[in-house]
């Protein structure tokens, strides 16, 4: 059965919005968002249906969004710094959910000083769900070199939050549960 | 990392509340409209009021400097004011209406880069730069994109250095142009020869890709023919700050 583009938007608006505005902020995330469908609404016909959507829509995301992190790297670096997170900052009436989170804090710092590259690869991996084979799809990399850089950013991030006190430590070991 | 990492990175991005039916609404009706850029009107991305108070101020403050640049311009005779298309009119379409061709490919501080073209459904001349896409790879043809009508004036982009790509000059040029003679703000010159554009796309223009040494940012571009002569000069643009000749953007480490 041929997926329309209506059921892939319906399908994956929702989680592509989410991943975009944690990454860019609301406003660009609404750009980037309707980038991402309007480009894929344009090439619909020539989607090989055969094929995954999720690792085509993020590929298009990925590279439409380029542009913008710089900007990713500022707001992670401010959350860190001040503990209020600019992203939910844009939502009027959303103070009681900007209490500083030590550990969110810790880890938006680790993510700002990832290189752009690895941290695509990392949150595609941790947010978009997709598999190392789909990360490559998307990104147009060989299956290879995201496993290494998926692996090698992993290890990093872990070295880093492992540095920075007993309160992350505690933290991880405590939210240790089995993903999907 | 641990299990409990990935689970501390899945609830950091959980904390972003989901968007409502209007904003997909909204976003549908875009997406399927085929103006795929700038269509959000500025009161609906500016929420709260102190954001739309900024806009308002941001707006008035760059009108008063854009005309008092133009009227200096004009009395000063700036020669880059005399560039670009002259007119403002809708964005243009940035899908593929046919195929898209690698017009070259190289790596850089082994990051491969593929530079495509191809024509929308105006048939405008589109180029995209893809960063981190090998030529074997760059099948989507989708990135950073730059859609000119050829009889408007072409020009190429400075990108700035990023964490892990330098920074370089990338775009077309004119199709009289054989070679380019780039000026830095550190004084010193970079030539280069342009590339041909594929066969196939019926393509007015000829395009120009080099990284640019750390610790200057380009200040103007001399297009130059087969017999040595000057055929355009113009100030380049960053597609960060126009116009800015902001040394950080290609800071050395």
């Amino acid at each position: 059965m041929s997926l329309s583009f209506e059921a892939a938007f319906e399908a994956e608006f929702e989680a592509l919005h989410r991943y975009l505005r944690r990454r860019v902020g609301a406003a660009a995330a609404e750009d980037l968002t309707a980038d991402t469908f309007a480009t894929a609404f344009a090439n619909w016909e020539r989607f090989n249906r055969a094929r995954p959507l999720r690792p085509w829509l993020y590929g298009i995301a990925a590279n439409l969004a380029r542009h913008h992190w710089r900007n990713e790297r500022r707001m992670l670096r401010a959350y860190a710094r001040t503990g209020v997170d600019p992203v939910l900052a844009e939502d009027e009436g959303s103070v009681e959910r900007l209490e500083a989170q030590v550990r969110h804090r810790e880890l938006a710092a680790a993510l700002a000083d990832l290189r752009p590259r690895d941290r695509e690869i990392l949150l595609l991996h941790a947010w978009a769900e997709l598999s190392d084979g789909e990360i490559a799809d998307a990104l147009s990399l060989p299956i290879g070199t995201v496993k290494s850089r998926l692996h090698r950013t992993r290890e990093r991030l872990r070295n880093r939050l492992g540095s920075n006190g007993q309160s992350v430590a505690n933290t991880l070991s405590a939210t240790g549960k089995e993903r999907r | 990392m641990t299990e409990g990492d990935l689970q501390l990175l899945v609830e950091f991005r959980r904390e972003v509340p989901a968007p409502d039916e209007e904003t997909a609404r909204r976003i549908y009706s875009l997406a399927t409209s085929g103006q795929p850029r700038r269509r959000l009107p500025w009161h609906i991305r500016a929420g709260s009021r102190r954001a739309r108070r900024l806009v308002v101020v941001g707006f008035a403050t760059a009108i008063a400097l854009l005309s008092a640049t133009l009227a200096i311009g004009a009395v000063g005779g700036w020669g880059f004011l005399q560039i670009g298309n002259g007119s403002i009119g809708p964005p243009p379409k940035l899908v593929p209406a046919g195929e898209v061709l690698v017009v070259a490919s190289g790596s850089w501080d082994n990051q491969d880069w593929t530079l495509v073209a191809y024509r929308n459904p105006d048939g405008d001349e589109c180029s995209s730069f893809l960063m981190g896409v090998s030529a074997a790879n760059a099948k989507n043809g989708i990135g950073a994109i730059s859609c000119v009508n050829v009889s408007e004036g072409v020009s190429p982009v400075f990108e700035a250095k990023s964490a892990d790509f330098p920074a370089h000059l990338e775009g077309p040029v004119s199709a009289d142009a054989s070679t380019v003679e780039v000026a830095l703000s550190d004084g010193s010159t970079i030539d280069a020869k342009t590339i041909a554009p594929p066969d196939g796309l019926g393509l007015l223009v000829r395009y120009v890709v080099l990284p640019i040494p750390c610790g200057a940012v380009p200040h103007s571009v001399s297009e130059i023919n087969d017999q040595g002569s000057v055929v355009a000069r113009y100030r380049i643009h960053t597609s960060l700050n126009p116009l800015a000749d902001d040394e950080s953007l290609n800071a050395c480490d």
